[in-house]
């Protein structure tokens, strides 16, 4: 096996492969074993009967830096400041996101005021020194630093966004003469605003040394059992990270989980040629969305860790991810106000839902698939975990005993409010940025997507489903196939109509030439390179900017306020021809593509000769009806299926509502036209 | 809508509406704040947005956005369902309103609003208040600390329609746009406030397709009724009674000797909530008043963040709260009276509230807040760009102590929401200031067994001349202690010119010069504390002392705690004496004058319903 990724989660590791030359995939999947999540990873290659010395590369996905944030294990944090303004971070914005609600507080911030050390300096917004910075209390700092135990650093100084030069020397600094893990601004976010910044600083000074010591853990197991290739992760971008990275800029992996489905969901634009994509998950506890146009990802510059109402900021690129709260074991239940609710609260894998049979004693999602025959009681999981039907059904009972619902309206209403929470969630991540979710397929995956899919994507008016094989294990799958991204960018911040254009190409230049040194950094041979050039432009007295895609040369500067105005538009519907536009960051964004894994494609027939069977199952818009149900593993490239029918395979099952046709396409894919019945 | 239907919509239905509705209102939210044109939006949130029914009724809101702008959304667009009718709008029709004696708060909050038609009938409005950052009259950004009638604070547009079927109409364009002092900004704003509008109506739109409007009707009518159920449920938890408190504005900021009492009863009875102010002051000469609507916008956030902060603001959310409100006193006023500073009072009015609730409830309310819209802005010509600039922000400051929890800090204030203060990066970048702190204020929270949350302290350096607006508050009446807990370090701005060794304190301004090299200090003021400070526990006292949120004099001063500079070793003996001595005091202090702390008093719960809380100021 030649490539092979393992994505690590809070319940269960995943694993996919596929072999270079033969083009064989596989898959495994274990119980993940914190905190010696290694273990996992290889009880995974031993269940794909893989050879750890015959992998050449191993890409990883891992939770490590998000689980240090929220359980707030990191190191012991101090932050350097520059004089004046060492309370910004646990300042913040002032907001409160919970408008009525009069108890309300943000979390803490991960350096107590008396490790945030303030050092005379300062630079202007412009770039120019006001105040050179002052050596001997930097010396005082440092030794402070060493007397108080502290374990990382970060440094963010006042303006550092356009000169970073106290903070370079200081970084210099600190790594010669402490022993501190040493986290600068600049080294992350080249971006304005201070609070969010320095919150991006401290959040990598407190995961690093975890980090590190994470992957020389988990690098060191593997190699232990002969594993002698590269190490990869996988970056909150969307792209692949080499070891170094992560040691330097850990933060990028604080969304490594959901890259993969993203990066799976790219692939199958690239082999379908479909171009407007929107990648739709569902697992346990939530439901994630995100856009996918051209063979790219929709990516954020700012994220908040612990979410937006109390927790953290980070300024830095995290593909857009809009996640909710709805998944396979969201529990139903009655609020204050006596009305019917689905999640947030979740039964999680533990107790889990009513039918797993665990102790879980509230309904769930899974509960209410599962009576209206959407879900196989002896199935499940291949079989594996066989449902019982009976606590399902008592669980919704006492739900419907409060409602005065009987327990089939009851389940049907489950799954209908489930779909609109996630409906919400696509529409997110398409209409608020400006599309228009009906010219886009939905790549639905993970344990229970398939399942909702073909009902959210009604709800939205899309017109195709792809639902690829393996649906259970794609996160997996998807990161055999993401690239290697670096975003770089730098502010230029100025108006476009005084901007020197040479000045912009120069830096331009200079941007890609320091992506392509992290590329050569990786050290192997990429198939090709792409760099795509991008202005984040306001018009003048906006704070936020949008990301402009811009061509390779372009020296024109109406070009430039064309494509701003074609992109403010198309997101916010109106544009003003006499306002004048604003260019902040020049952003780069360098791919290297390495050679794709050739999977053999699907081409042996099934067998096509096993019939279905037949059940009663329950569709939206035509409530219970007999239907037929398929394994995914008889259906043969090229065969059509209307709807109703469900389709069951090892860890999901596809649900088909009448009026709607599926069909297998060359790689497996089951592809579902909306609206289609011959 | 229409209040004669008697469907009933089976729950799971209801929920679908429900999350329907909440889900079109975050889209049109989201996109006004990500396409309005002024920071004051986009940045600072000062906006809200809802659904109406054709009568005015709120269906629903967004969760965003500034808490006192919700409570009467529906007040302007009844306005102009009486000058229009029901049948005088036609579907692209926009209105804008900020007429002073309807809306009844400063001109900046204008109110935009589109009808919504389905089958050629009139079915609702979606609508939206956002703070212009200018709409005429006699100062930049239009709120003036001295100004004596509405006249004096900008344009009055009284439901004016500014597009007629989707076309603009250029007239009133051009008297709007020569009559402020932004219009590229307000315009930009304006468009935002349109496609808010159009992008909710189109999908109520589309919901009414797909579930019929007598479905939507009828859902609507039983989520209000939903709403207020829980509410008088909620109400009827608490004891019957009448629950007093006082507090008093530092001044008008026309006669500044002159306090402004603001009094407030809260009635229960069985499930019925009133809230009198009957006794508050008279309206002011100066600009601090607001109309009837800002008494009941006032109520309105008290009633839900003290008793139903969970629930959604709509129609039936507050059917179980009354307000007794006289004409004529300074949140009722009248006969085109200055309204600039209105935003000021209503957050000690909400304070006070919640003072009154504390007999009662004190588990749900906190000690008083900084409480000081503590506005400020910059303005005048940029001599880099050759062009006028005007920046403003609120201060941030203490939130008073929680019950069992110390005050968090820092916030906006009570009738702020999710609204952000403007990073001090972009204010140099973009304005000739130079930011050179942004610090807590030690010894400034109130002290107590939990103390309140810290205030500010922000300092610029102009490097033009300028000018300068600010109104800070709560000077005379600091923001109050309950339990025997201590009142905060109040708030203001100290001003230190070139040349001139000693500083200038200022609370209110208007156009106050600044000559290049001037330094500003923006100081905002603490949060009260909970319980007597000597009961605090010592550990917690050398933490705060550890962190410097308290000096080492405060720690003996506020706490009796005795602690070394630099071991923090406490002297324990001595300590306790000082405690004791502190317990004493207060108790002699009562026994002498029992009116004042009377809060302190534990008194059983049948004599509770007629005591009169008088806060120490």
């Amino acid at each position: 096996m030649s490539i092979v990724a393992v994505d690590v989660g809070g319940t269960f590791t995943d694993l996919a492969a596929v072999d270079g030359g033969s083009g064989e995939l596989r898959f495994s999947k274990s119980l993940s074993t914190p905190p010696e999540f290694e273990r996992a990873a290889l009880d995974c290659l031993a269940k794909a009967h893989i050879d750890p010395r015959s992998v050449k590369i191993l890409r990883h996905g891992t939770t490590v830096v998000m689980n240090t944030l929220l359980e707030r294990k990191g190191a012991k944090t101090a932050l350097i400041t520059t004089i004046g303004f060492r309370d910004v971070l646990e300042i913040g914005r002032g907001n409160r996101p919970e408008a009525f609600n009069l108890q309300y507080e943000r979390l803490p911030s991960f350096v107590p005021r008396i490790h945030r050390y303030e050092v005379p300096e300062r630079i202007d917004a412009h770039g120019k020194v006001l105040q050179a910075l002052d050596r001997d209390a930097l010396r005082a700092i440092a030794k402070k630093l060493v007397s108080e135990g502290i374990e990382a650093v970060a440094v963010c100084l006042f303006n550092s966004w356009c000169n970073p030069q106290h903070e370079i020397e200081i970084g210099t600094y600190l790594r010669a003469k402490t022993s501190c893990s040493v986290s600068c601004s600049y080294e992350i976010s080249r971006e304005i605003r201070e609070h969010e910044r320095t919150s991006t600083s401290v959040l990598n000074a407190y995961v690093a040394p975890k980090a590190a010591s994470y992957v020389t853990r988990f690098d060191g197991a593997l190699r232990k059992s002969g594993f002698k290739g590269q190490l990869y992760l996988m970056g909150s971008n969307g792209g692949v990270l080499t070891e170094e990275d992560t040691r330097l800029r850990p933060l990028l992996l604080v969304e490594s989980g959901p890259v993969g489905g993203v990066a799976g969901t790219i692939e199958i634009g690239a082999r379908t040629g479909l171009r407007k994509l929107i990648a739709f998950d569902m697992g346990g506890t939530t439901a994630k969305a995100a856009l996918v146009e051209d063979g790219e990802a929709s990516v954020s510059s700012l994220y908040w860790v612990a979410g937006y109402e109390r927790g953290y900021p980070v300024q830095a690129a995290v593909l857009d991810i809009v996640e909710i709260g709805t998944g396979g074991g969201s529990i139903a239940g009655v609020n204050e106000l006596g009305a019917l609710e689905v999640g947030p609260r979740s039964a999680s894998a533990v107790p889990g839902p009513a039918c797993y049979a665990r102790g879980g004693e509230e309904p769930t999602i899974t509960d209410a698939n599962l009576l209206l025959g959407r879900l196989d009681a002896k199935h499940f999981f291949g079989g594996a975990m066989p449902l019982r039907r009976d606590l399902a059904e008592a669980a919704l009972g006492r739900l419907g005993d409060k409602l005065h619902q009987p327990v089939m309206a009851l389940a049907s209403g489950i799954v209908q409010i489930a779909t609109l929470n996630m409906a919400s969630a696509v529409r997110r991540v398409s209409i608020e940025r400006g599309y228009d979710p009906r010219d886009f397929s939905m790549v639905a995956f993970g344990g229970a997507g398939p399942l909702h899919a073909v009902a959210v994507a009604q709800e939205i008016g899309m017109r195709q489903v792809i639902i690829p094989p393996n649906p259970g294990h794609f996160s997996a799958y998807g990161m055999l196939f993401a690239d290697f991204r670096y975003d770089v960018t730098g502010t230029i911040a100025c108006s476009l109509d005084e901007m020197d254009l040479a000045r912009a190409q120069k830096l331009f230049t200079e941007l890609e030439e320091e992506g392509s040194r992290q590329l050569a950094g990786i050290g192997i041979p990429f198939e090709s390179l792409r760099y795509t050039r991008y202005a984040e432009m306001r018009y003048e007295r906006q704070e936020y900017t949008i990301k402009v895609r811009l061509p390779a040369q372009c020296d024109d500067r109406k070009e430039w306020r064309r494509l701003f105005e074609e992109s403010y538009r198309r997101r916010f519907g109106h544009s003003s021809s006499d306002v004048g536009v604003d260019v902040v960051v020049l952003r780069v964004v360098v791919d290297g593509r390495s050679a794709r894994p050739q999977e053999k494609a699907k081409t042996e027939p099934g067998t096509g000769a096993i019939p279905p069977t037949q059940r009663p199952a329950w569709f939206e818009d035509t409530g219970m009806v007999a239907c037929q149900v398929w394994q995914r593993r008889d259906l043969a490239v090229g065969r059509r299926i209307q709807g109703p029918a469900v389709i069951e395979e090892e860890a999901s099952t596809t649900v088909l509502p009448a009026g709607n046709e599926a069909e297998i396409d060359a790689f497996g894919n089951i592809i579902i036209t909306l609206g289609k019945s011959s | 809508m229409n209040a004669q239907l008697q469907k009933t919509v089976d729950p799971v239905t209801l929920e679908i509406i429900r999350n329907l509705l909440i889900a079109i209102l975050d889209e049109g939210e989201l996109n006004l704040e990500r396409t309005a044109f002024s920071r004051i939006i986009y940045e600072v949130k000062d906006y809200c947005f809802g659904l109406l029914d054709k009568h005015g009724r709120i269906i629903a809101q967004s969760r965003g956005g500034i808490p006192t702008f919700m409570a009467d959304l529906g007040e302007p667009v009844c306005d102009g369902l009486q000058i229009y009718g029901e049948d005088g709008f036609d579907p692209g029709d926009v209105l804008l309103m900020n007429y002073a004696e309807v809306c009844g708060q400063h001109l900046n909050n204008m109110v935009l609003y589109m009808p919504i038609h389905w089958e050629g009938k009139l079915i609702g409005f979606a609508a939206t208040r956002a703070h212009w950052t200018d709409v005429g009259g006699g100062v930049v950004g239009s709120s003036a600390n001295n100004t004596t009638e509405i006249f004096q604070e900008g344009i009055q547009l009284r439901s004016v329609k500014v597009y007629k079927r989707g076309k603009p109409d250029e007239e009133i364009m051009r008297i709007l746009r020569h009559n402020i002092r932004f219009p590229e900004l307000s315009f930009g704003d304006m468009a935002a406030q349109i496609g808010a509008c159009k992008l909710t109506s189109a999908r109520l739109l589309e919901m009414i397709r797909k579930y019929g409007l007598d479905t939507i009707e009828s859902s609507v009518r039983q989520i209000w009724d939903q709403s207020e159920a829980y509410a008088r449920q909620q109400i009827s938890l608490i004891p019957d009674g009448r629950y007093e408190a006082e507090s008093f504005l530092d001044d008008d900021g026309v006669d500044l000797e002159r306090t402004l009492p603001v009094k407030v009863a809260v009635i229960v009875k069985g499930d019925e909530f009133t809230v009198d102010f009957t006794g508050t002051a008279p309206q002011s000469r100066g600009p601090m008043n607001s109309g009837r609507s800002g008494g009941y916008a006032a109520a309105r956030v008290a009633f839900k963040s003290a008793l139903v902060p969970n629930l959604p603001p709509n129609d039936g959310t507050f059917r179980a709260l009354k307000v007794v409100l006289p004409e004529g006193t300074l949140i009722s006023a009248v006969n085109n009276a200055p309204l600039s500073r209105w935003n000021i009072t209503s957050k000690t009015v909400i304070d006070t509230i919640y003072l009154a609730l504390s007999q009662v409830i004190p588990e749900r309310v906190n000690a008083g807040h900084h409480a000081a819209q503590g506005t400020y802005s910059f303005f005048g010509l940029d001599r880099t760009s050759g062009r006028r600039f005007v920046t403003q922000d609120s201060a941030l400051g203490g939130w008073g102590a929680r019950h069992g929890a110390d005050g968090f800090s820092p916030l906006k204030t009570t009738t702020h929401g999710d609204t952000r203060n403007v990073p001090l990066e972009v204010e140099e970048l973009c304005y000739p200031l130079l930011p050179l702190c942004y610090e807590w204020r030690p010894d400034t929270a109130g002290a107590g067994e939990f103390r309140g949350g810290l205030g500010l302290r922000k300092v610029y350096r102009v490097l033009q001349d300028c000018n300068m607006n600010f109104a800070f508050e709560r000077n005379k009446c600091p923001p109050w202690g309950l339990f025997g807990g201590k009142s905060a370090k109040t708030g203001g701005v100290l001003v230190r010119r070139p040349g001139k060794a000693e500083p200038e304190w200022h609370v209110k301004a208007t156009n106050l010069r600044l000559e290049a090299g001037t330094t500003v200090e923006v100081l905002s003021a603490g949060g009260g504390g909970r319980g007597h400070p000597a009961k605090r526990a010592v550990e917690r006292v050398v933490e705060d002392v550890r962190q410097g949120y308290v000096t080492v004099e405060g720690a003996k001063r506020d706490y009796g705690v005795i602690v070394d500079a630099v071991t923090l070793a406490v002297d324990a003996k001595a300590t306790g004496a000082l405690r004791q001595r502190m317990l004493h005091a207060e108790e002699e202090k009562f026994a002498s004058n029992p009116a004042v702390p009377a809060v302190t008093r534990t008194v059983p719960p049948s004599s509770l319903s007629d005591l009169r809380i008088r806060t120490g100021c």
